[in-house]
C-alpha cells in the first residue's frame, strides 16, 4: 500500500508538470514581473525537492546501507576505500589480481 | 581587457588545484578513476551538479529562451527537477551499491557481468562514446562562445580570443587537469566552480537589474502587451506535444557514462539524500534566472544575430567590466565542469571496458594501457574540437544536444532499469535495444540531412486527417505523430526492444540473478 501511494504521489507531480492552464497567459505577474507561467514552475522545482525529501523519509533504500556498515571505510575526499587496489599506474608497486575479472565471466 | 584577465587567473586557480589534486593522489585506476569511491556526500552533490550543467544550462537556455521564451524553463529545467532526482534515488542508489560490492567502476563492467556477455558492453561503449562526443562538443563551442563574447574590444567590436583559440583553451585546461588530476581533480574543481555558478545567476539578475532603464516588471509587462512578443511571456508557440515528450528527455542524465562514474564514487549512499533533495533547487537557482534573462534580453537589446549570446550581451552592456568577467568564469565553470567529467569517463570507460578488458594491459603492461588512454582522450578532444570549429555557424547549442546525446541516452535507460530491477533481461534484450537506439539516430540524421523542414516522411491517411508518423518540423527536426519527440518513439522502442527479445531468449543463470538481486552485504575477497 505505501508504494503504491508513493508512486501515486510521484504521479501526481508529474502530472502537474503539465500546466495547460496556464498555457496563454502571462498574468498575473508573480512579485510584479514574473510571468505566471515561469512563477509556477519555480514552484513546481521547489515541490520536486519537497518530494524527493519525502521519499527519502519513507522509502529510502535502507538495506543498501548495510553494507557500508559491513566494515566500509566512511572518510572524505582523499582516504581510500576497503575496495582492493585495482591494477597500479606504472612506478608503483605490483597490485593484487583485479578482483572485477575474476568476476566477470568470459563468453 | 579586465575580464579576459578575470577569467585567466580563474583558469590559472584550475590548475593549481588541478596540481594539488595530483599530488594527493594514489598510483592505481581506482584512485585515478574514481578517487577511490571516497567523495563525501557535499562533494558528492556539488561534483554530480556540475557534472550534469553544461554550457547548455547558461547559454543554451538564455539563447532559446530568447527565442521561444518562457516555456523552456518548464520543459526542461522543472522537467529536470523532477526525473533526474528520481532516477538518482531509484539508479543510482543501486548502482553505487553493485560497484562498491563488485567493483565495477563504469556502466559497462557492469552490463558485461550483469548479462554474462563481453559484447553487449562492447555495443554499449561504442554507442555510448559516440554519443558523449556531441556533449563534447557542446562544451568545447560553450567555452569557445563565452570567451569570444566576453573579450570583444570595445573599439574594434572584435573579440581579442577569437572563437578558435577559445575553444582550444578550454579544451587544453580541461584535458590537462584530468590527465593530472584524475577523478580527484575534477571532483576538487567542481567544488570551486559549482559554488560559482550557483551564485552567478543571482548576482546576473541583481546587477542588471540594478543597471537597466526600466524595472523587470516595465519590460515584461511591455512583451506581454505586445502581440508579436506576447509568445515569450506566455507558451502559446510551444506545442504541448513538445512541452510533455520533454519530460522524457533527462533520463538521459544516469545514462551519462560520467554521471554513473560520479555515482560509483560516493563514499557511502548517504550521500545521495541530500543531492536528490538538493538538486531540484539547484536546477531553479541556474536556470530560472538565465531564462528570465533570456526574456529580458529581447525586451532590452531587442534583435541580436546570435541568441546564444544573449546573456553575454547582457553583461556587456549591463555589469562592470570586473564583475562580467567574474560572471564569464561562471559560465566557464558550468562549461568546464562537465566537460572534465566527460573526458575522465571517456579515458575510463577505453581503459577499462576496451584496453583492460581485452587483454592489452597484460599484453602490453600498465605503463602502455595509460599511455593509450590518454592517447585515445587526445584524438577525440582533438576531434571534437575541429567539430566544434565546423558546427560554430550551422546550429545552436541546444539544437545539438538535442537531437543527438540527450535522445539517444535517454533511450538507453530501459536498458538500465531492466539490468537493475527486471530479472528476466537478457543479453539479447539490452542488445536489441541498444542497436536500435544507434540506428534511430543514424536514421534521424539522414533524414534531417536529406530533407528539409515541412517534408513527410511516412503518414498514414491523407489529406487533412492524416496522421503524420514521421516528418520534418519547421526548425528541420524529425518529429513524431503530429509534433512529439523523436524522444518518445525512441524510449518506447527501447522498451519493446528489451522485454520482447529479452522474453524471446534464455534468462542468465541462476548464480547471476542471486548475485545481482541478493543485496545483503557479502565480504568481498582478499
Amino acid at each position: 500500500m505505501k508504494k503504491f501511494l508513493l508512486f501515486l504521489l510521484i504521479a501526481l507531480v508529474y502530472l502537474a508538470h503539465q500546466d495547460i492552464w496556464n498555457w496563454k497567459s502571462a498574468e498575473p505577474l508573480f512579485l510584479g514581473f514574473l510571468p505566471v507561467g515561469l512563477a509556477y514552475h519555480a514552484g513546481f522545482s521547489v515541490l520536486c525537492a519537497a518530494l524527493m525529501a519525502v521519499l527519502v523519509k519513507v522509502a529510502w533504500p535502507a538495506h543498501l546501507e548495510a553494507q557500508e556498515n559491513n566494515g566500509e571505510d566512511a572518510g572524505g575526499v582523499g582516504q581510500s576505500s576497503s575496495v582492493p587496489m585495482e591494477t597500479p599506474l606504472p612506478g608503483s608497486l605490483p597490485a593484487s589480481r583485479v578482483e572485477e575479472k575474476a568476476e566477470i565471466s568470459g563468453s | 581587457m579586465i575580464p579576459v584577465v578575470v577569467i585567466f587567473i580563474y583558469l590559472a586557480v584550475i590548475a593549481v588545484i588541478g596540481g594539488i589534486a595530483c599530488k594527493r593522489g594514489k598510483n592505481n585506476t581506482e584512485d585515478f578513476f574514481l578517487a577511490s569511491r571516497s567523495i563525501g556526500p557535499m562533494i558528492f552533490f556539488l561534483s554530480l551538479f556540475a557534472t550534469n550543467m553544461t554550457a547548455f544550462a547558461i547559454l543554451g537556455s538564455s539563447g532559446q529562451a530568447y527565442r521561444r521564451g518562457i516555456g523552456i524553463y518548464g520543459m526542461m529545467a522543472s522537467s529536470s527537477c523532477l526525473v533526474i532526482p528520481l532516477t538518482i534515488f531509484f539508479i543510482g542508489t543501486r548502482l553505487w551499491a553493485l560497484g562498491k560490492k563488485f567493483g565495477h567502476q563504469t556502466q559497462v563492467s557492469f552490463f558485461r557481468d550483469r548479462w554474462e556477455c563481453n559484447h553487449i558492453g562492447t555495443a554499449i561503449f561504442a554507442l555510448s562514446a559516440a554519443m558523449l562526443v556531441p556533449y563534447m562538443i557542446i562544451s568545447i563551442m560553450g567555452g569557445g562562445t563565452v570567451l569570444a563574447g566576453i573579450s570583444v574590444n570595445p573599439d574594434t567590436h572584435r573579440p581579442l580570443i577569437p572563437y578558435a583559440l577559445g575553444c582550444a583553451t578550454v579544451a587544453v585546461v580541461v584535458t590537462a587537469n584530468v590527465f593530472f588530476g584524475g577523478m580527484r581533480g575534477a571532483v576538487w574543481v567542481n567544488i570551486f566552480q559549482t559554488t560559482l555558478f550557483l551564485c552567478f545567476g543571482l548576482v546576473a539578475v541583481a546587477v542588471i537589474s540594478h543597471a537597466l532603464p526600466q524595472s523587470f516588471g516595465h519590460y515584461i509587462s511591455q512583451l506581454a502587451g505586445d502581440e508579436k512578443s506576447r509568445f515569450l511571456v506566455t507558451r502559446e508557440k510551444l506545442p504541448p506535444e513538445a512541452f510533455w515528450s520533454y519530460t522524457l528527455i533527462p533520463l538521459s542524465s544516469i545514462m551519462f557514462p560520467h554521471m554513473a562514474m560520479m555515482c560509483f564514487s560516493a563514499n557511502r549512499v548517504g550521500a545521495f539524500k541530500r543531492t536528490v533533495i538538493a538538486y531540484p533547487i539547484a536546477i531553479m537557482v541556474i536556470w530560472l534566472p538565465c531564462v528570465f534573462l533570456g526574456v529580458l534580453g529581447f525586451a532590452a537589446l531587442g534583435k541580436i544575430p546570435d541568441p546564444d549570446s544573449v546573456l553575454l550581451r547582457l553583461l556587456h552592456d549591463y555589469s562592470p567590466a570586473w564583475l562580467a568577467g567574474i560572471l564569464g568564469a561562471g559560465i566557464i565553470s558550468a562549461v568546464m565542469g562537465s566537460d572534465a567529467h566527460q573526458v575522465l569517463a571517456m579515458s575510463t570507460m577505453f581503459t577499462k571496458d576496451v584496453f583492460t578488458h581485452y587483454g592489452g594491459g597484460e599484453k602490453f603492461g600498465e605503463r602502455r594501457a595509460v599511455h593509450f588512454a590518454r592517447g585515445f582522450i587526445v584524438v577525440v578532444t582533438v576531434i571534437a574540437y575541429f567539430v566544434a570549429l565546423q558546427l560554430k555557424e550551422k546550429q545552436g547549442i541546444f539544437e545539438i544536444a538535442v537531437r543527438y546525446a540527450f535522445s539517444g541516452f535517454a533511450a538507453m535507460s530501459p536498458v538500465m532499469v531492466a539490468a537493475l530491477f527486471w530479472k528476466r533481461s537478457t543479453k539479447w534484450g539490452a542488445l536489441a535495444a541498444t542497436l536500435f537506439v544507434a540506428g534511430f539516430l543514424v536514421w534521424t540524421a539522414l533524414m534531417q540531412s536529406t530533407h528539409k523542414a515541412g517534408d513527410v516522411l511516412w503518414q498514414i491517411g491523407a489529406g487533412q486527417d492524416a496522421l503524420k508518423v514521421f516528418f520534418l518540423n519547421p526548425t528541420g527536426d524529425v518529429a513524431f505523430c503530429n509534433g512529439y519527440m523523436t524522444v518518445v518513439p525512441m524510449v518506447a522502442g527501447s522498451i519493446l526492444c528489451v522485454l520482447l527479445f529479452s522474453l524471446a531468449t534464455p534468462p542468465p543463470s541462476r548464480a547471476t540473478i542471486d548475485k545481482y538481486f541478493d543485496l545483503t552485504p557479502v565480504p568481498r575477497a582478499a
